[in-house]
């Protein structure tokens, strides 16, 4: 959307006019909805948390002074409100890959071992998408937002420095700990899983 | 910058060629870090590729209803807000009250009723003595006789008024939309005082081209030479040709840097002067233009002799009107401000103790103690002034408050019969 337009439908919008607010919102209605659906990985909480920013957004108009972009101001308001809900709800859910898996023979340990792998083994095929969603979800709230923001958004750096409120050399240091995180995090899935096998395999063999 | 730092840049495409070429080295030499780096480039692949959620059904919908919801809530807690401080102040306290001011509202009319039927009566009766005792039977003589007189003057006169300044707004209307068309040339001369000679030449040298003016003049002489002391007094002059439209900024400015010792401004109204040598200008050009078909026409030696010696008369009246008008147009464009600057010896912080000190803490003491007494007298006139009022309004609040315990009972025992 034209900056020009943009500032005739925010000024407007601040005016009370609710059209020019919806005309406002249309266009990043799907980024705000993706950005939280991944942060919390279902449908529900995305739509609540999507529906919460849209009307902060429209208390809060008088507020924005044009310094930074809507995009950028509606997109830090959204991961604002995903990592308070995400405090609001820790200690109250526990399930993290990095603790303990509950499996049908009982708890096991994980144990991470980082094989070296060769660089014609995908990590990740495509039937394993699921897995994937599981480990950004089990990323600490930083390292998600980061992931999301950049990997799966394609947000510049700059930008993604602006909504984190960190400086740029913050957000790319930080970006490569989420993703070494994130891939240890597969790793580990990985592990379980081939653990797991072998469990029903020697099952299968004892009966 | 460690290994997987590079590498998630290097994924961005945010190294540069050095960093690029440590990068690579650095894998080739550790199969470990090749792993790495190829999973990293995996996982970030995949998250690329992960699609985008479509919005539920309905989304926006909802989001505005939602909005829409928000924006009459707002509306509303704002008109809570008000029937809160109300609901704070009891609901007797609120009736009593606007049963006080309709009362006093009432008196109030009926007061100003009274009054206007009375003043008409006087031009055309004398009062009654009762009526109004405290005036002297002289002053209503006095009043009766100049009555029919006075009303029919001051009607006219009135008139006279209501004529004269209609004129006046006509006037000044005029002016107004003259102003931007006359032609008025800006003069001022001020003589100031300054403790800063130079600064205050160079303060005035910036703020003329800050303005878009520029310096006609300047010149300054030591006046006071004293070297043991190491003091130097300057003085000097400048003149400064700003912009009109600038005109009172500059003139703000100059008065600010110094102590004004001396001021004179003038704005001399050329308009008329232009005008006429605007049009002499037109004549002299149209007479230019037939003297120069008459030349061409010419078959006569000596006309031709004449005619050239008035051309060259008339060109020269025409080039004079030339340069009087754009010299008028670079002084109407362009303000003279001239400036008299005298440096003056700082004076010393710390002055002795005036000798009048203990007369002036006297007087202050006086005049203090004059005006609570004469504030304390005014408030005393004032109390017994409002004393019948504040009678009155409160005979009116005990009978509205009679009045409505009354009525309050009387609903009572109609409820009672009902029952």
């Amino acid at each position: 959307m034209a900056d020009d337009l943009e500032n005739i439908l925010i000024n407007k919008a601040k005016q009370g006019n609710i059209t020019a607010f919806e005309k406002l919102i249309t266009s990043y209605e799907k980024v705000v909805y993706n950005i939280s659906y991944r942060m919390f990985n279902n449908e529900e909480d995305a739509k609540d948390i999507s529906q919460e920013v849209f009307i902060k957004f429209y208390k809060n108009l008088d507020k924005f002074d044009g310094t930074s972009k809507v995009s950028t101001w509606l997109y830090r308001i959204t991961v604002n409100t995903c990592i308070d809900e995400m405090r609001k709800r820790k200690g109250k859910e526990t399930s993290s890959i990095d603790e303990v898996i509950s499996m049908d023979e009982g708890d096991l340990k994980k144990q991470y071992q980082n094989d070296s792998k060769t660089p014609e083994e995908k990590l990740i095929s495509k039937e394993d998408i699921d897995d994937l969603k599981k480990a950004i979800d089990s990323l600490s709230q930083n390292h998600k937002t980061l992931i999301v923001l950049r990997d799966i958004q394609g947000l510049s750096y700059s930008e993604i420095a602006e909504i984190t409120d960190c400086s740029l050399g913050t957000v790319k240091s930080r970006l490569a700990r989420a993703r070494v995180q994130l891939k240890n995090i597969i790793l580990k899935q990985k592990e379980l899983s081939k653990d797991k096998n072998r469990l029903k395999d020697i099952k299968g063999e004892r009966r | 910058m460690d290994i997987e730092q590079l590498i998630s840049l290097y994924i961005d495409g945010q190294l540069d060629e050095m960093q690029i070429e440590q990068l690579k080295s650095q894998l080739e030499q550790n199969d470990e870090y090749k792993a790495e780096f190829y999973q990293l480039l995996d996982v970030v692949d995949s998250l690329k590729s992960l699609p985008q959620q479509q919005l539920p059904q309905n989304f926006h919908t909802e989001i505005m209803n939602k909005i829409k919801d928000n924006s009459k809530n707002i509306s509303e807690t704002k008109i809570n807000k008000k029937s809160k401080i109300l609901n704070f102040i009891p609901k007797k306290i609120i009736k009593i009250s606007s049963l006080a001011v309709a009362a006093c509202f009432i008196f109030v009319s009926i007061g100003i009723f009274y009054n206007t039927i009375l003043n008409n009566g006087n031009t055309a009766q004398n009062y009654s003595q009762d009526a109004m005792p405290a005036r002297s039977m002289q002053q209503m003589q006095l009043e009766a006789e100049t009555s029919a007189s006075s009303f029919s003057y001051q009607n006219e006169n009135t008139v006279g008024i209501a004529m004269d300044s209609s004129v006046e707004n006509y006037a000044d209307q005029e002016k107004k939309e003259n102003v931007s068309d006359k032609k008025i040339i800006k003069t001022a001369h001020l003589s100031i005082q300054v403790y800063d000679f130079d600064s205050t030449v160079e303060n005035l040298k910036q703020i003329t081209q800050q303005y878009g003016g520029y310096i006609e003049n300047s010149s300054s002489d030591i006046i006071y030479n004293d070297n043991e002391n190491d003091i130097m007094l300057k003085s000097g002059n400048m003149v400064l040709r700003v912009p009109a439209q600038n005109y009172n900024y500059v003139i703000d400015y100059v008065s600010q840097t110094g102590k004004i010792v001396g001021n004179y401004e003038q704005g001399e109204d050329i308009s008329a002067d232009y005008i006429d040598t605007e049009s002499m200008l037109n004549a002299k050009e149209l007479e230019k233009e037939r003297l120069m078909q008459l030349i061409e026409k010419a078959d006569n030696v000596n006309d031709l002799i004449l005619l050239e010696e008035r051309l060259s008369q008339v060109s020269g009246e025409i080039d004079s009107y030339n340069s009087r008008i754009k010299n008028w147009d670079r002084l109407v464009q362009f303000s003279t401000i001239s400036i008299n600057i005298e440096q003056i010896r700082e004076e010393s912080k710390i002055n002795a103790i005036s000798p009048n000190l203990n007369t002036r803490m006297k007087t202050g003491f006086v005049s203090s103690i004059n005006n609570i007494k004469q504030l304390a007298e005014n408030l005393l006139v004032w109390t017994a002034q409002s004393i019948p009022v504040i009678i009155i309004i409160a005979i009116f609040c005990i009978l509205a408050y009679v009045v409505f315990l009354v009525s309050k009972k009387l609903a009572g025992k109609l409820k009672n019969k009902k029952l």
